[in-house]
């Protein structure tokens, strides 16, 4: 084989066996630092995880001001903009939490007798995101934004209550105006502007992970290095968990027992889609149990099983991208170690998660 | 004279030829088929492939367009009347033809923002 190869393609080969060879060692619990022969894939790998300018994209049809953005952080917390005056968009996307909550099925104005369907989601780097919800079924954020409001499970508002409310609190009109160089009274779209504007400059916080891909060797542990390299190969993660984001933001049948169709709803013909959901971001993830769309996997142990198996329905739609894989106990450990490296330390001046008071 | 002017007749009269068009799957983008040596390079790099993406593309009336996956990930094509079912890397489509006039969107159902609009023109 090497006799058809050339130079370039021998040295390659060389990496990749070295590679191979160095997501196998925790196998038999010996767990070495990468050699000097495979830097250079490290390096390459490291590349592809590089977060992007500090620059958040906002879109054309509702650019940033800090007005916009201040507007919006207060109707995110204000609780008095729901059905009942009892929830705000933090009480399924908080912070401490990674922008999401800690239960399979939240709780919004149907209360507990009839919560949501489906866990809710981060709010990490929407900015960058190309589609909304679990199934994808809103193109934009301000689109997203319009259907949770007024979704029955979760605020539960018309658009003409919720301005109801907005002008019967007098605090607001002086904001929207400010927010939208208004003389008008504040209308849907710029309250959902505003809380789109908001809401697109929740961006993760700088991780060890990310100090240790800008070259910082003490950032993260031996064992999160080693998680990193079975991530990129043996386990497969990357395959979807892709990009600085850690998605690639695809629709996939992951093949748990569930009986909700997910994408399948809005595409009933399309064989993939059913069952299929979004791949999420992994940033902050240890902070954003339980997990998977329907809370059903309580730990990041039991997640990596569950991707050990190949999947536990194996119905027709089930992702290619996925298949059984095998790890020791200590890789499971390993990539868990690497896991946690995702999550930003918290701040309490941090300007972005601090409750704000509340507008008069 | 008049048998050049016959065969000259002839030739615009006949419709042209239909062509079977490829279109490459690379870093969740169409590309033109002129970028397949690069492609995995561009797959690595999403920024530079994003610039090299195919939007749109005109097609005459009985053109096909063939789906060649270079991605690292499956893909799943699929148009207004056809679904080209789950395309694993590497996986070559069979031809898709657009016989009727008009314009068309094609997206990847797993990655929704993988679009392409296709105009068919129709015969002169």
């Amino acid at each position: 084989m090497f006799l058809k190869m050339n130079s370039r393609k021998i040295s390659t080969y060389c990496r990749l066996v070295l590679l191979t060879a160095l997501t196998l060692l925790p196998a038999s619990g010996i767990t070495q630092e990468p050699t000097s022969t495979s830097t250079t894939d490290i390096a390459i790998l490291k590349k592809k995880y590089t977060r992007p300018p500090n620059a958040v994209p906002y879109p054309e049809t509702n650019p940033y001001s800090a007005e916009k953005a201040h507007l919006g952080k207060l109707l995110f917390f204000d609780p008095r903009l729901s059905k009942y005056k009892n929830l705000s968009c933090v009480s399924c996307h908080h912070p401490g939490m990674g922008w999401e909550i800690g239960l399979a099925r939240p709780i919004g104005s149907g209360g507990v007798s009839d919560p949501m369907p489906r866990k809710s989601q981060t709010l990490l780097n929407l900015a960058w995101a190309e589609s909304f919800f679990w199934d994808g079924r809103s193109e934009t954020l301000e689109e997203q934004i319009k259907v949770a409001l007024q979704a029955q499970r979760a605020i539960a508002l018309t658009p003409s209550e919720l301005l109801k409310t907005i002008q019967s609190i007098d605090g607001y009109g002086p904001l929207f105006k400010s927010a939208f160089q208004s003389k008008e009274s504040p209308t849907w779209d710029q309250a959902v502007q505003a809380l789109a504007t908001f809401i697109r400059g929740i961006v993760s916080g700088k991780t060890p992970f990310d100090r240790w891909i800008q070259g910082d060797e003490t950032a993260i542990s031996r064992e999160a290095k080693n998680g990193f390299l079975l991530f990129n190969g043996k386990a497969k993660c990357a395959t979807c968990h892709s990009r600085w984001n850690f998605t690639d933001g695809g629709y996939r049948d992951i093949g748990l027992a569930s009986s909700d169709l997910g994408r399948g709803k809005s595409m009933p013909h399309v064989i993939t889609m059913q069952y299929a959901f979004k791949t999420p971001s992994l940033r902050e993830i240890a902070a954003r149990a339980p997990y998977m769309h329907d809370g059903s996997l309580a730990t990041l142990e039991l997640v990596i099983k569950e991707y050990e198996k190949g999947g536990s329905v194996k119905r027709p739609g089930l992702s290619p991208d996925l298949s059984a894989i095998e790890l020791s106990k200590s890789e499971e450990q390993d990539l868990i170690a690497f896991l946690k490296t995702l999550s930003s330390p918290i701040s309490s001046n941090n300007e972005l998660t601090t409750i704000p008071p509340m507008v008069f | 004279m008049k048998i050049t002017i016959i065969f000259s007749l002839l030739i615009l009269c006949t419709p042209a030829q239909a062509k079977i068009l490829e279109i490459l799957q690379s870093g969740r983008t169409f590309l033109e088929s002129t970028y397949e040596k690069q492609a995995k390079a561009l797959n690595d790099n999403p920024e530079e492939t994003r610039k090299h993406a195919l939007k749109e593309i005109t097609l005459h009336l009985g053109d096909s367009l063939v789906f060649k996956n270079l991605d690292t990930i499956a893909h799943n094509v699929v148009g207004v009347n056809f679904d080209l079912n789950v395309q694993k890397p590497g996986a070559i489509s069979t031809p898709q033809i657009f016989d009727k006039a008009g314009v068309y969107e094609i997206s990847c159902a797993i990655h929704p923002k993988m679009k392409l609009k296709v105009i068919v023109q129709a015969a002169p």
